[in-house]
Parts: structure tokens; C-alpha cells; sequence
């Protein structure tokens, strides 16, 4: 129906647990920021009690994340908390996870990863496509800048340097999801393979665009998941 | 039947499918004009269009409705001298034939 409505890529699709971002040019904004439980929600009379805290303030080393945190307590006094958190911070890497798996339950469809599976296997070298479907990674180096990319499903994708005195540095990670995606997950509206898609075919066709519309990661920042 | 000379072909990364594919005959004026209506819209919502051009990729600026042409950037081509860039009036342009470059859209990014 999307599609016939003239909007080719499709409708995104709100799930329970994370939050929906949809670009701000698409259509569909109506369900911008929404789960299904908030929209079950807006047919409900009594409202969701008002969030009234803020992040105001959030820094990162290798070894610890510190956030500050600004709410207001029943008498109206404004209240700052200081979370001080170490990088391994598993909790949220499986909560992240879990969502994952409801937004592939609910909203992606095998199918359609079938099928970005056979339009990435066109772009790219048989031997990379191989190392796709058994590693869920593969790498290419761009032939204009010479940054080694590492093309992740549902991760960032990594821009590796070599080194002067030999070995390759990560200069960070890109993290890009066309059209939408949901909050606090690596997930995609789009089915993981069609984000690789989208990271290649921007990397090789206007890098320094793919640059300039990526989020930028520090190689120090848990989001990376180097490891996982 | 349609011969395969006059079909151009558009991919478009989708939610529901993967990948949408929509064909257009370059012979019948609706088709075309229909695609052309497509493409400009796509552009004007920040889609990236892409084609493959002599082994490169490259991103496709504007859609040539009269000549079924893709206008795409391309450094290489000498502004002052080459007729297909007066025609298109501006420089460092270079107009290709849509019925023979499959090309694949991707839709305006999120962030992430």
C-alpha cells in the first residue's frame, strides 16, 4: 500500500520496547518517537505520567561513561545526578539485543533480507559475499581515499587507517540508517543487509556524503561493539 | 513484448521487500513520464540515486525526462568543450542513457 501511495521504501514499523525514529523528511512522522505501547496509549483518557528528566550533559573514556542527569522532584526543586558507568556495561548490550530480536520479529520480514542478500551478492566479490553470510562482515577499501571500511550487519561500520610505522588504527565508526530507525538498537527500519547496502553503495558513490550524514563514533564509545 | 533496449530499471531499498524493483518503457511517454515523476520526487525527499558507470558508482544528480537520461556528476568531463555538457547547461555533468544503467535508490538517512 506504501508503495502504491508513491512511498517506494515502505511504511516503518513501531514495536513494543523502542522507540521509532523516522527521518524528519519522510512520511509516517505520526510515528516518530512512538512504541505500540504508546500508541495503545493514545486511545487511553488517563496520560502517561510526564518524564521530566533530562540528560544534560554525557562523556566517554576508554575505561568509564559518566552521565549527568537533571530531574524535578514532587516540590518542584531541580535535582542533579552523576551516573558513573565502566564501558563493559552488558546490561544494556543485551537489552539492546533483545530489542533487536522484537523489531526482527515484528517488523523486518526473511524475505526481504532474501532479498538484500541477492542484490548485495551483485555488488560485491564472491569471496566477500561468502565472508557476509558466515561472519555477517566483509571489507573494502575505498579506491579514493584509501580508508579500509568494515561493512557490519546491524553494527557500525568501521574506517580503519594504516599506521605510518605499519598495522591499521580505527578512525572511527559510521553509524547511518537510511529512513528510520529504532532508539537504543543497532536496528534499522530497513532489514540489516539493506543497511550494508546502503553504507556501500555511499561509501563507493559520494564518501565524503556517507561521511558527512553518518554519526560519528569515538573509538572509545561502547556503540562500537568491537567485541560483540 | 517489450524489447529489453527500451527498459529502464529503478531499485529502491524497502522496508516490506528488501528491495523494490519498478521497470519503465522508455517508448511509452507515461512510463516515462511516470518515472520521471518518480525520480524527481525521490531527489526532492533526499533519496540518493546511484548508477554504475564504467566501472565506477556514481550518484545521480537529476532525471532528462526528453532524452531518458540520468544527470550524474562526473569530474572527469571537460566543461568547456564537450557538447553534452551545453546541452545540459551546467559543468562537470554528464548525461546517461537510464535504459542501460540499472539504478538503485537509497532513502535519506536517519542518522544512527
Amino acid at each position: 500500500m506504501a508503495v502504491e501511495g508513491g512511498i517506494w521504501a515502505g511504511a516503518p514499523v513501531p514495536i513494543e520496547a523502542a522507540e521509532l525514529v523516522v527521518e524528519k523528511r519522510y512520511p509516517y512522522q505520526h510515528l516518530n518517537g512512538m512504541t505500540l505501547k504508546s500508541l495503545r496509549r493514545k486511545g487511553c483518557d488517563e496520560p502517561e505520567p510526564a518524564d521530566t528528566s533530562k540528560l544534560v550533559n554525557h562523556w566517554a573514556s576508554m575505561r568509564r561513561e559518566v552521565l549527568i542527569v537533571e530531574d524535578t522532584d514532587a516540590d518542584g526543586k531541580v535535582i542533579r545526578e552523576k551516573y558513573i558507568l565502566p564501558v563493559d556495561r552488558s546490561g544494556a548490550s543485551v537489552t539492546a539485543v533483545l530489542n533487536c530480536i522484537d523489531v526482527a520479529m515484528h517488523a523486518w520480514s526473511v524475505e526481504a533480507e532474501y532479498k538484500a542478500l541477492s542484490l548485495l551478492q551483485t555488488l560485491i566479490k564472491p569471496h566477500l559475499f561468502d565472508a557476509y553470510l558466515l561472519t555477517g562482515a566483509f571489507m573494502e577499501t575505498s579506491k579514493r581515499s584509501g580508508v579500509m571500511y568494515v561493512f557490519r550487519k546491524l553494527k557500525p561500520t568501521l574506517a580503519l587507517t594504516s599506521k605510518k610505522r605499519g598495522g591499521m588504527s580505527v578512525l572511527c565508526g559510521l553509524c547511518l540508517h537510511p529512513l528510520g530507525y529504532y532508539q537504543g538498537t543497532y536496528a534499522g527500519c530497513l532489514v540489516p543487509t539493506d543497511d550494508v547496502i546502503a553504507h556501500l553503495l555511499m561509501m563507493r558513490g559520494d564518501e565524503h556524503k556517507f561521511w558527512g550524514m553518518a554519526n560519528q563514533f569515538n573509538p572509545a564509545n561502547h556503540g562500537l561493539s568491537y567485541f560483540d | 513484448m517489450i524489447p529489453e533496449e527500451t527498459i529502464g530499471t529503478m531499485s529502491v531499498l524497502n522496508i516490506q521487500d528488501g528491495d523494490t524493483e519498478f521497470n519503465f518503457n522508455s517508448d511509452d511517454p507515461k512510463e516515462v513520464e511516470r518515472a520521471k515523476q518518480c525520480i524527481q520526487d525521490m531527489l526532492k525527499m533526499g533519496y540518493m540515486i546511484f548508477v554504475k558507470v564504467d566501472d565506477k558508482l556514481k550518484r545521480v544528480k537529476r532525471f532528462n525526462a526528453k532524452t531518458c537520461q540520468y544527470i550524474i556528476g562526473d569530474k572527469e568531463t571537460k566543461s568547456a568543450t564537450d557538447t553534452t555538457n551545453k546541452k545540459n547547461n551546467k559543468r562537470n555533468t554528464r548525461a546517461i542513457d537510464a535504459k542501460k544503467h540499472k539504478a538503485t535508490s537509497v532513502p535519506r538517512s536517519a542518522g544512527g
